[in-house]
């Protein structure tokens, strides 16, 4: 459990020095970060058994003695929750480099930047003390800005300040109440004895507003989602996409782990606030997308409404869902990553074979089949294990606030219904069909290794784990 | 017990699914329907023995809920079953003898499951394993309209109706926090919001059967192909939405509204169907309002009985599916014209044909009014007078319509249809074994058989013709404009909301602002340090202010 923790942590920065020594213009970066992110699944898979086995409960894997005087110890763990979510990472980041165009796949920064970025998300998402937490939490601003500002194609580059600036900004919120804990525990701490530390009120409100203000700035809430929708619109290429899309993760995860820590009681009364401007932002977002006519304006606002699903369900409900919101998220992440490079590969084949946006799929058979199979995860039908823990997520939000069940059910079925209406108008073809298009449709080794997706999403409706021997 | 028939169904659907060579799938599809036809005579003798059993096994375990799937038999979900189990049958065999599938094994395949999904959805025992069941027929439903860009609003509006079926079980999950079926009636005694929740499922069930005001969407299913809109209309969503009014019968009674609301739809529904039946040239336009129609009388007779299923109501069931037979066939000897100002020329082609299709619907009728007059009685009265007015009249003007209208000039049908003798013999057998149980003194049929053909002669066809000339009658361009006017209105709230919000007040008010706030700050700053003397003074003071703070705050401790 201990050797796999630190290889776990080890690999994607091998990856990383691999890439930069790769030859510029080439393929090679590409496959050694294909290689690195499937040989970190590898021992995610190898280790999640035993993570199971133990249940709900963290484990701690590996320590690391840093700092000796200054009473600074690195920790790092899983459980179930968060080698889920790794796993969904690496998956999604799968995705991303797998719908990397011919030429994209030789863009060397691009992919180092993702490994590094890969490395920060494994970190981040087992980290067991506070002082490593804060390092990944902040680690992963750069990769992703560089990213995002290099192949983003940014229309605004003043959005791209805007939103540094609140990655910025979050990561100096987190840093003070990293230093407040620090102050009051004379050194490093681990996340689960954060709430054991005795403090005055005004320290303990002090890291509380801290620690959701970093959070929050990674989330799209209102009024945050503009400039994440600014710098999102953009974006052309799939793998950027998906780690701009992943970063809200971080902010999930984050409230995961710290809310029922350290919401001080005099802080509660803001719960109901933070309650209203979720629901009004999930409703706001679903009502923007159904405004757009083109599909990733829509999938942009369908992520933002589901992230903010997980934001309420984390604040408002209590642990016992945290496996229900794990499967759930797990299956998004896959699910937004597929839908992110399919309609990118429409837009492309589109671009290339100057025929109609509208009706696109209908040239591309296997595609479709694909964009069609997602779409319906994505809706909530029951084709994955995200049907049922929306279910008992949202039955027990009702139970928690009717009002917030009542404008979360509006949001999701206004997105759904925006989406599932867009795959139609892809798949209806023109009535003035013109029989000289022709659209290059996606090879056999992307249909075979989406249909395996296809396959791991079917058979988690029966059993979410059921990849676990 | 019905846990076999699922799992021979299912492995039935997997061969099916085999894609084959044109030869091959000719021979998969006849051992799929054989199969499937020795399946359903299993599942009668069981049905017949009245075998009871629970098949349960733990789906899921979670800390917040535990979710189980259960297969429960007995004599009541074999009898709600048996109906679709027979259409489901009878439409397999029709896929082999009208050959009007390119991969009849696949479509064979595509309704052993949809069997599969409707009998999870009798057998089911819970909230997840009902909806789930729900949504998996609407997600078969799609394969079964296999063009789905062309029914979008069909797919749209069931989707709708999925999602308020979902919140609601939420909401009673939530209540009573339980997923078991039977707690129903907890929230009948302490629910919240009980009309809401009964009003929001009820017009979730509504827009499944495609009742008037949510009619549109199923109205869209004359795109495609007959066969295909009359499987879906009696094997997909309305089926479904019947099973869930009969299942969820507990929770809609909470409102007090419920039977206002049940009896004003179907009344409407019913009404509005059989005018449209009458004026709409459109002939699959027709027979999908003939087939709302006997919805809504279904709906009525379910709640009338007390939401307890009849045989009675699967045999009318499978009659009225006979009668969208024939009517297919008609359609079929009518090198399938969509337009019943078409066909009215082409009586004299086929006379053969359309002699037997006239002979299976007499048929039809007289059991459909034997099945009735068992069911009679005083409460139900008039609504079964009523529709069977109403079917015989709109059905006796335009079968008049086809066969009677006068000849203007001689048309031959342009293919060569050979008589389907098969499917005639089918047809007349299964009539006449609905008619077994005939009583010499049953007045409603020999009614019937009197009043059906004197109708149809005594019809004014040519008279009636002229509705079908009328352009505002056969757009229905209100209805189409009333659901665009709703999406439309949507859309404008959010790129209204957009426009405000986003650009209006984040951008121009919150922006900019904050950048005149920094540009200030700037400036106040860059006059304190141009100043010579008191910049310096004033930062350096500061500083020292900032130190003395610090230091007085921690007291030189560090630790």
């Amino acid at each position: 459990m201990v050797d796999l923790m630190s290889i776990l942590l080890i690999i994607p920065l091998l990856g990383c020095m691999f890439a930069l020594f790769a030859r510029k213009n080439d393929v090679n970066a590409f496959y050694v970060t294909i290689f690195t992110i499937v040989s970190d699944m590898a021992v995610l898979l190898c280790l999640l058994p035993n993570v199971v086995r133990i249940g709900g409960d963290a484990v701690n894997g590996w320590t690391y003695q840093w700092l000796m005087p200054m009473n600074v110890e690195l920790s790092f763990g899983a459980d179930v929750f968060s080698m889920l979510l790794l796993l969904g990472v690496y998956l999604a980041l799968l995705i991303g480099l797998v719908g990397l165009l011919p030429q994209q796949r030789k863009s060397k920064s691009l992919l180092l930047s993702t490994l590094y970025f890969a490395w920060c998300m494994t970190g981040f998402l087992t980290a067991r003390d506070m002082l490593s937490f804060y390092i990944f939490f902040a680690g992963m601003v750069p990769p992703l800005v560089m990213s995002v500002g290099n192949f983003g194609n940014v229309r605004k580059m003043s959005s791209l300040y805007v939103f540094f600036a609140l990655c910025f900004v979050g990561a100096l919120m987190l840093l003070t109440a990293t230093l407040v804990i620090y102050r009051f525990n004379h050194g490093n701490i681990g996340l689960l004895e954060i709430a054991l530390i005795r403090m005055p009120k005004y320290a303990a409100l002090v890291v509380w507003i801290g620690v959701c203000a970093a959070f929050l700035s990674r989330i799209p809430i209102w009024p945050l989602h503009h400039w994440f929708s600014l710098v999102c619109g953009g974006i052309k290429n799939p793998l950027v996409y998906i780690i701009f899309n992943l970063m809200p993760l971080t902010g999930i995860y984050g409230f995961m782990r710290f809310w029922q820590l350290t919401v001080p009681e005099s802080a509660e009364v803001f719960l109901p606030i933070m309650t209203t401007f979720g629901v009004l932002t999930m409703l706001f977002a679903a009502f923007i997308g159904i405004s757009h006519k083109d599909f990733l304006p829509k999938l942009f606002s369908y992520s933002a409404v589901y992230y903010l699903l997980f934001l309420l369900v984390i604040v408002l409900l209590d642990t016992k869902y945290a496996q229900n919101i794990a499967y759930s998220l797990f299956i998004f992440l896959i699910v937004n990553a597929t839908l992110t490079v399919s309609e990118l590969w429409s837009e492309n084949a589109c671009a290339e074979s100057k025929c109609d946006y509208r009706g696109i799929l209908a040239y591309m058979p296997k595609l479709s089949k694909v964009f069609a199979f997602f779409v319906l995860v994505a809706v909530g039908l029951p084709i994955s294990s995200m049907f049922w823990n929306n279910f008992v997520l949202i039955s027990a939000l009702f139970k928690e606030n009717f009002a917030a069940g009542i404008g979360v059910m509006t949001a999701i079925t206004l997105i759904g219904m925006g989406i599932m209406f867009e795959l139609f108008m892809m798949r209806s073809l023109p009535e003035n069909i013109d029989s000289e298009v022709w659209v290059e449709d996606i090879s056999d080794k992307q249909t075979a290794f989406f249909m395996a997706i296809v396959v791991l999403l079917f058979l988690s409706f029966f059993d979410p784990l059921w990849f676990v021997f | 017990m019905i846990i076999y028939t699922v799992l021979l169904l299912f492995i039935i659907g997997a061969l099916s699914s085999i894609k084959t060579g044109v030869k091959v799938d000719k021979a998969l599809a006849f051992v799929s329907f054989t199969s499937l036809f020795v399946v359903f005579a299993d599942f009668c003798e069981s049905m017949i023995a009245g075998e009871t059993h629970t098949f349960s096994f733990m789906w899921n375990t979670s800390q917040g809920q535990d979710i189980k799937f259960d297969i429960v038999s007995n004599p009541y979900n074999y009898a709600l079953i048996i109906s679709c189990f027979a259409i489901t049958v009878l439409a397999c065999l029709h896929n082999l003898l009208f050959r009007y599938e390119e991969r009849r094994a696949a479509y064979n395949a595509v309704l052993c499951f949809n069997l599969i999904a409707l009998i999870l959805l009798i057998t089911s025992n819970n909230f997840v394993q009902l909806i789930s069941a729900l949504f998996i027929t609407d997600i078969l439903a799609l394969f079964l309209i296999n063009n789905s860009a062309t029914c979008r609003l069909f797919c749209m509006m069931n989707m709708l109706a999925d999602m308020m079926l979902f919140m609601v079980m939420a909401i009673i999950n939530a209540r009573v926090d339980s997923l078991d079926l039977e707690q129903v009636l907890l929230y009948q005694q302490n629910g919240i919001h009980t009309d809401w929740t009964a009003l929001v499922g009820l017009s979730a069930i509504f827009i499944k059967f495609g009742f008037f005001v949510f009619h549109q969407g199923v109205i869209e299913l004359k795109n495609i192909r007959f066969h295909r809109m009359q499987n879906v209309m009696f094997l997909s969503s309305p089926f479904a939405a019947l099973i869930l009014l009969s299942k969820f019968n507990a929770l809609w009674r909470v409102s007090a509204y419920f039977t206002l609301y049940l009896d004003v739809m179907c009344i409407v529904t019913g009404v509005w169907a059989f005018c449209h039946s009458v004026w709409v040239n459109n002939y699959k336009t027709k027979t999908i309002y003939w087939m709302t129609a006997f919805w809504a009388l279904m709906v009525e007779l379910l709640r009338l009985s007390d939401f307890m299923w009849l045989p009675q109501y699967g045999n009318l069931i499978l009659e009225m599916y006979v009668f969208v037979t024939a009517l297919y066939l008609i359609y079929y000897y009518n090198n399938r014209r969509n337009l019943t100002t078409q066909m009215m020329q082409l009586r004299l082609t086929h006379k053969k044909c359309l002699a037997s299709i006239l002979l299976i619907i007499m048929l039809m009728i007289m059991a459909s009014a034997q099945t009735l007059s068992t069911i009679y009685n005083a409460k139900n009265m008039f609504y079964i007078l009523g529709f069977a007015v109403l079917f015989l009249l709109s059905v006796a003007l335009v079968i008049g319509q086809i066969y009677f209208y006068p000849r203007r000039h001689h048309v031959t049908a342009q293919h060569d249809m050979t008589f389907k003798w098969a499917v005639f013999a089918e047809l007349t057998v299964l009539c006449v074994w609905l008619l077994r149980t005939l009583q010499s003194e049953n007045y409603a049929v020999w009614g019937s058989v009197i009043v059906f053909p004197a109708l149809m002669l005594l019809m004014p066809v040519t008279k009636m013709r002229a509705l079908y000339d009328i352009p505002f009658l056969q757009e229905n361009k209100f209805w189409d404009f009333s659901y665009h006017r709703i999406v439309r209105s949507l859309r404008m709230c959010g790129r209204f909301a957009g426009l405000l919000i986003d650009r209006l007040f984040l951008e121009k008010v919150m922006l900019s602002a904050a950048t005149a706030v920094s540009v200030a700050c700037i400036r106040m700053f860059r006059r304190l340090h141009g100043s010579p003397f008191f910049g310096g003074l004033t930062v350096l003071c500061l500083l020292g202010g900032v130190l003395w703070y610090s230091y007085q705050s921690a007291r030189g401790n560090n630790g």
